[in-house]
């Protein structure tokens, strides 16, 4: 067969056949093969290229010197072979992946990974590492992640926040498909808004990431991917129940419309019963309440013209009840009654659109877009927080390569409009005691450039330009990152560059309401926070026997031109929340993973935090950063689908809030403890799409005794719950199962 | 008809051998780009080349070269070239079948440009 189709081909046109690739190209979902019309095949390197046509067939003249073909289709993972051979059949079957960004490859998944091919250090974290640390939202899928930590911001709300590069979660970019998610309104809840099973992968990066994704990361960028329309299973199923009463249920749909078209069903409840209080100081151990979410997402492709989009809309619905246990379980509480309430609503719609142009593989245009909706109504004690926000999203980006793929560049324009209410009353004044409504209209422009000479080495300069109308001035934001494999086991990195953001004083600091402290607002100026970050790092990889060792250190440093700092220590009773200059950050990590064996996998952390805050009394360290942290995970898997995951996790000392002017009573130490904690997960998979799992936090039932100052008397000075540096809830063990419908063979 | 086929290939080869001289009536020697990355590709590709005709073969992992000696009456340069694209391989003429390629060991996926990358 082989050489009749030979004779044919040679004996059809011989000129052509003599120096020419042909092939196929499928996509690969759910175990079956497809051909996909209108993808990208290029020689590396070159502008020859092609695109398949509507029965995923190609042919391209070899071009000398060139030996990597790439194929590369919107939605899926771009996928190279070397090819040496002047004419001859080369087929590629590609897997769904990345999402309408042509340009970035992603690479080997592995559960957590270094992506070495990029330019700026970042971990792609997928679905296997999620499922080690199966509770329940966002915040908690770093739990094998030494780059970020998640802790309580205090003993009430139950927030958690993240911590990267010694600084909170609000200092990194934290998007949903490249959209801007957790910003404004949303900076405090946006994690708990992201429940763990819509999340198909997370891309992590650290330090100043693309000017494409806008001028607000700091310390990086957490870019979380849910599962879509093409890559979702028909039917997937996850429930879970903890001994704190929490239980919750996601499911997961998606269905084919026709050949262009498809759409998935996202739905999230989750419920918290009964009020737990572990170490009886009359409050709440975590809050009561609900959340709902939904979401439905549409897929569309117009086979072989090259455009490509999706559009959505998400609903969410949050409702907390904390404080005093009495609050919580009386339908009608005494005024004398300490509780907290927390109401929350989101509704948002978003999509993005793509094209790819025929004959130019390199060269796209997409455009992103986003509208959202979110209010919150919040009681703590006596006071009572209203914060609304109404935001519009759009940028475009147009991307090519000049001349040959060493030159490759990113442009395009954004715009950004907010109107935020962030405000603050009391019951007895009728006055507020903070209101902030601003409008704040943004429109920005970038330019990247990437250079990338050799696969070993890769430069991207971009700058952009935003107008701010709220602060009426135009802010310029260049970064730099740089990459340098020296060997294919050791790879630099360095970059640096400016972040801005607009802080939201009361939103983002609603913690601080969850005490009797006064709010304090004289010294807050009207600025943006402004930061600028460095950071450099070494993955080194050395083959022991037939396995590989990976090390990787880094060092960052932030320094605040401008830092909105909640000061609790001048006065016990009174929080200040202050504009000033010079806060910075050293963070220094050192990370070690190897396999010890076959299928145990080790991996050792050890992170050193030097964060200070200029205070209203100079430079000091930050509250609740602990200077060293460590930690140790070992996972492993057998051959019959067994996981097993433990985690043990030392927390250094951290600082707390100054108390010495405090009756003796109501005096803390300076600083907490340093503490251990331990975690640990089985999983257990079946034939039939079944996995099951039980595990269990804080094994060592580890617990901070006394979290509040003064729980007695909440309406009384001194009462503070920002002390909250450990566990609350001691050991909490918890069940729960995935599954997922098995594909129909056909 | 079988024979028209191979003119063209033979044309190519003819064009494309850098080193291309008949030592001797009898004995041709010549040199054939084989892709490969390893010690367990040389034995395949060198023992695939070793056909009725062939009397020295041997294939350098890092320039990819396969020097060949062998017999222009009894085999031909597109014979050797097919014999060890059906063994998994990849020449310079043509490529080797999905299905051969797909037989080999993990390690000596030489299209994979991660394998590549582990043997540099």
């Amino acid at each position: 067969m082989k050489i009749l189709r030979l004779l044919l081909i040679t004996a059809g046109c011989p000129l052509l056949a003599w120096s020419q690739i042909t092939g196929t190209v499928n996509g690969l979902d759910n175990g079956k093969t497809f051909p996909l019309a209108g993808a990208n095949v290029f020689w590396d390197g070159t502008e020859t290229g092609t695109t398949t046509d509507q029965d995923g067939k190609y042919e391209l003249p070899k071009v000398n010197g060139h030996n990597t073909l790439t194929v590369s289709f919107v939605g899926y993972q771009t996928q190279s072979k070397i090819v040496i051979s002047r004419k001859g059949t080369m087929d590629f079957t590609l897997k769904p992946g990345v999402e309408l960004e042509g340009a970035e490859v992603v690479g080997k998944v592995d559960a957590t990974k270094v992506d070495v091919t990029k330019a700026n250090l970042s971990y792609k974290i997928d679905d296997k590492e999620l499922r080690k640390a199966a509770c329940c939202n966002l915040s908690e899928s770093f739990e094998t992640n030494a780059s970020v930590d998640v802790s309580f911001t205090d003993a009430v709300t139950g927030t958690r926040q993240i911590e990267m590069l010694g600084l909170a979660g609000k200092y990194a970019l934290i998007q949903r498909e490249n959209i801007p998610f957790a910003r404004g309104l949303n900076a405090n809840t946006g994690l708990t808004y992201i429940p763990g099973p819509f999340v198909e992968s997370i891309q992590l990066t650290k330090g100043l990431s693309s000017v494409l994704n806008g001028y607000e990361s700091i310390t990086g960028q957490i870019n979380v991917e849910f599962y879509k329309p093409e890559t979702a299973p028909k039917l997937y199923v996850n429930a879970f129940a903890n001994q704190g009463s929490r239980a919750e249920l996601n499911v997961l749909s998606a269905l084919p419309v026709n050949d262009r078209l498809s759409t998935a069903v996202l739905a999230h409840a989750s419920n918290i019963g009964i009020p737990q209080d572990v170490n009886n100081d009359g409050f709440a151990d975590m809050p009561t309440g609900s959340q709902l979410n939904f979401m439905n997402r549409w897929h569309f492709e117009n086979n072989g013209d090259g455009w490509e989009g999706q559009i959505g809309i998400s609903a969410i619905q949050s409702r907390k009840v904390s404080g005093q246990i009495d609050y919580i379980e009386s339908d009608a509480p005494a005024d004398s009654l300490w509780g907290y309430e927390s109401e929350g609503r989101r509704v948002e719609l978003f999509g993005k659109t793509g094209y790819i142009f025929e004959n130019h593989p390199f060269r796209s245009f997409g455009i992103i877009y986003d509208l959202s909706y979110q209010d919150h109504n919040g009681r703590f004690g006596r006071r009572f927080h209203y914060g609304e926000q109404q935001s519009a999203y759009l940028n475009t980006i147009f991307q090519d390569i000049i001349g040959t793929t060493a030159h490759e560049y990113r442009t395009g324009f954004s715009f950004q409009i907010d109107r935020v209410t962030d405000r603050l009353s009391t019951q007895n004044l009728e006055e507020p005691l903070y209101n902030m409504e601003r409008t704040e209209a943004v429109p920005g422009a970038y330019f990247e450039y990437a250079f990338e000479p050799s696969p070993r080495f890769t430069l991207v300069a971009g700058i952009r330009s935003d107008y701010n109308s709220y602060f009426e001035e135009l802010y310029v934001t260049p970064r730099l990152n740089v990459r340098y494999s020296v060997s294919d086991n050791t790879t630099f990195r360095l970059g640096g560059g400016r972040g801005q953001r607009t802080a939201n004083v009361m939103i983002e600091n609603l913690n601080l309401l969850a005490s009797s402290r006064i709010m304090n607002f004289q010294a807050l100026a009207i600025l943006p926070e402004v930061a600028w970050n460095t950071g450099a790092s070494i993955v080194q990889d050395v083959n022991i026997g037939n396995r590989k060792m990976s090390f990787t250190v880094d060092a960052f440093y932030t320094w605040f031109d401008n830092k909105v700092v909640a000061d609790m220590d001048l006065d016990p009773n009174t929080a200040y929340l202050i504009s000033s200059r010079g806060s910075r950050s050293l963070s220094l990590l050192a990370q070690v993973d190897y396999e010890i064996v076959k299928n145990l996998d080790i991996r050792l952390a050890y992170k050193y935090l030097d964060a200070q805050d200029q205070f209203l009394g100079g430079l000091r360290q930050s509250y609740l950063i602990p200077r060293h942290r460590a930690f140790v995970n070992l996972a492993y898997q057998t051959a019959k689908q067994w996981k097993f995951d433990a985690t043990l996790n030392w927390f250094g000392a951290k600082r707390l809030p100054i108390t010495e002017s405090s009756p003796q009573q109501f005096q803390r130490e300076s600083e907490s403890p340093g503490f251990f904690t331990v975690n640990s997960q089985v999983n257990k998979a079946f034939k039939n799409g079944l996995e099951v799992f039980v595990g269990v936090d804080n094994l060592l039932n580890f617990r901070q005794d006394d979290p509040i100052i003064n729980a007695d008397n909440p309406y009384a000075p001194y009462f503070d719950t920002n002390f909250t540096w450990g566990p609350i809830f001691g050991r909490n063990i918890y069940v729960g199962l995935y599954y997922t419908l098995p594909d129909k063979k056909e | 008809m079988k024979t028209l086929y191979k003119i063209p290939l033979f044309l190519i080869g003819l064009l494309a051998f850098s080193t291309f001289h008949a030592q001797a009536q009898t004995e041709t020697d010549t040199t054939l780009i084989v892709n490969g990355v390893c010690h367990m590709c040389k034995m395949t590709i060198e023992n695939a080349a070793e056909i009725k005709g062939v009397s020295q073969v041997e294939w350098d992992v890092d320039s990819k070269v396969l020097a060949l000696v062998y017999n222009p009456e009894i085999t031909s340069l597109e014979a050797i070239s097919q014999a060890i694209n059906n063994s998994g391989y990849d020449t310079e003429i043509d490529t080797a079948p999905e299905e051969a390629y797909q037989s080999l060991h993990k390690c000596c996926h030489y299209r994979d440009p991660e394998v590549v990358k582990e043997h540099q």
